[in-house]
């Protein structure tokens, strides 16, 4: 089972798998964004803005808690790390800089 | 183990701990049937230890960063990733499973620009520094830097987290910052022939912080002796036998010793005018039903009378086997077998320098004093809980550590049942002997032989270190 995550403003649309997180569904279908770490909660380059469901993301847990108190935003389940953000239903997030890779 | 050794320093008359173990209902462990207590001396015990930022710095140096210290719980980090953060005078480590079988300890600190790595606990995959985004895997070793063209001179193969030894020990985990230590099983000596009681098999059911205005060693002292109860705790003589307390202390054993304290029998101070029905009815008071849910103290359920002694019995019986009875009913262990000493009195080690745990059947208290940075007039207190799973296969998470304001009273924390108000009186006493200290013209304090020969025992491990 699938959920589709619309990405603003370059309107992408990730299919993100049941228990994926948004960041691993956007390398897997090709996609590039932004990170230092990779993936692994530590950089918080990959963060988000949630515009609309935000009531199918997955709760924040303590790492990504730090991560987000570390970019000096709210802990109002509106800014997120991509790299910890899973749904349970179709989410829009604002996410500058995500473009598909170039084809090698 | 050692035979009972008739020598040594004088005894309180009366009953001795071995004279109640000779009449306990149930087979005593041969463990408490040890008891050894060597002279090590009467002379004064200078307070410049207590007192001096000096002594407090040289103490980091000289001890701490040598000796085998409590950091935290295996249950604390069971996941990969999972890490506490262990930090003494100016040093701090991160604790981290790096394998499901193994821990590390890492020195907390970006070998950058010096960050600290980490400021708390939790599970991470890599520490990043906050500062620049240097970074390191969970084995020790360094990632590529950032701006890897910059830093030409930086090989990240001499670039690993410097590290700290680590042990285990039935649950709990041990650092030393020292490459050279002797191992964590020499250190302890004899040490786990005596301690018997399965911390393995508990859990922690309350974890108490607080920060207390006294020297680290000024806070251990007042829990390692009882001969303080006649002033600081007058409330429990009738049923508290204090000044016959046994104090087991071997010269050759300097990481180690332990006391016991009968409970359910009068002090000596009190006993000419105590009858046993006095000892039981205020062995109850004060006794709080909430504690008795964390599996210590023991409380009469609502409604029902105090328990009678049958003619030629003890109050000592009735409440071993009233509480027997009730550990019984709120864990699913098997207490027939369980000798009157384990569920009724103190017994209390020291393992030098920052664990200090009960044992007995009942939940398991352990203390830890330690400094509070490098600052000689404050200590860091903790009290912590180990108690039995109340279900068979259950094993709750740890609590966290509460941290509590210094000025909150232990009293106004229900879990701690009579506990909390004794605490309370002996912490009364602290910041007063550490104002005093300074205020005494004498160049130290005067220790009894025998009452007080933790005491001696533990501060003259101290100086062992210090003088190394």
């Amino acid at each position: 089972m699938t959920h589709t995550v619309a990405v603003r403003p370059s309107d992408v649309e990730i299919e993100v798998r049941d228990g994926e997180d948004l960041f691993s569904a956007a390398q897997r279908l090709g996609y590039r964004w932004p990170t230092v770490c990779g993936g692994k909660g530590t950089c918080r380059t990959c963060f988000v803005q949630v515009e609309e469901g935000v009531e199918n993301c997955s709760p924040v847990g303590p790492l990504e808690r730090e991560g987000i108190e570390a970019l000096r935003r709210p802990v109002d389940g509106l800014t997120r790390l991509a790299c910890r953000l899973r749904v349970e239903g179709p989410v829009t997030v604002t996410k500058r800089g995500v473009r598909r890779r170039p084809q090698e | 183990m050692d035979d009972t050794s008739e020598t040594g320093p004088a005894r309180c008359p009366g009953p001795s701990v071995q004279d109640y173990l000779d009449r306990d209902s149930r087979p005593v462990p041969k463990a408490l049937r040890f008891d050894h207590n060597d002279h090590i001396g009467s002379e004064d015990v200078d307070a410049a230890r207590f007192t001096s930022r000096a002594w407090a710095e040289r103490e980091m140096e000289q001890v701490w960063r040598r000796v085998w210290q409590f950091a935290c719980l295996e249950s604390e980090i069971p996941e990969v990733g999972d890490h506490e953060i262990y930090e003494i005078g100016d040093d701090s480590l991160i604790v981290v499973r790096t394998a499901p079988e193994e821990i590390r300890a890492y020195v907390n600190v970006c070998l950058h620009r010096g960050r600290k790595l980490r400021t708390s606990g939790g599970n991470v995959g890599e520490f990043r520094c906050p500062f620049h985004g240097f970074a390191w895997n969970l084995d020790g070793s360094m990632q590529s830097p950032p701006c890897a063209w910059d830093f030409p001179h930086v090989s990240p193969e001499k670039f690993s987290l410097p590290e700290a030894q680590v042990a285990t020990w039935r649950g709990f985990v041990f650092i030393n910052m020292d490459p050279y230590a002797e191992s964590f099983e020499s250190y302890r000596g004899t040490f786990d022939d005596y301690y018997i009681w399965p911390l393995e098999n508990r859990y922690k059911s309350l974890h108490i912080a607080k920060v207390l205005p006294c020297n680290w060693k000024v806070a251990q002292d007042a829990f390692i002796e009882s001969f303080h109860v006649i002033a600081t705790h007058p409330q429990m003589l009738p049923w508290l036998a204090d000044a016959n307390s046994q104090y087991d202390v071997m010269a050759d054993q300097p990481n180690w010793n332990r006391m016991i304290n009968i409970q359910g029998a009068p002090s000596p101070h009190v006993a000419d005018s105590v009858t046993e029905e006095d000892v039981l009815e205020t062995f109850y008071d004060s006794r709080a039903f909430y504690a008795a849910a964390q599996g210590r103290d023991l409380v009469i359920q609502e409604g029902d009378e105090l328990p009678s002694i049958p003619p030629g019995g003890t109050a000592r019986q009735v409440l071993a086997q009233r509480m027997r009875d009730q550990l019984a009913t709120t864990s699913h262990q098997d207490f027939s077998q369980t000798a009157d000493t384990e569920l009724l009195d103190a017994i209390n080690y020291l393992l030098f320098p920052n664990f200090n745990p009960w044992g007995g059947a009942k939940s398991n208290i352990i203390y830890r004093f330690r400094p509070h940075g490098l600052d000689p007039d404050s200590c860091t207190a903790e009290i912590i809980f180990m108690s039995a799973p109340k279900k068979p296969g259950e094993m709750p998470p740890p609590v966290k550590i509460r941290w509590v304001p210094g000025d909150m009273l232990f009293a106004d924390i229900p879990e701690l049942g009579v506990l909390g108000p004794v605490f309370d009186q002996d912490c009364e006493n602290l910041p007063y002997v550490q104002q005093g200290l300074k205020a005494m013209r004498k160049p130290g304090i005067t220790l009894s032989n025998y009452q007080e020969s933790r005491i001696r025992h533990f501060n003259q491990t101290l100086d062992q270190w210090m003088n190394k």
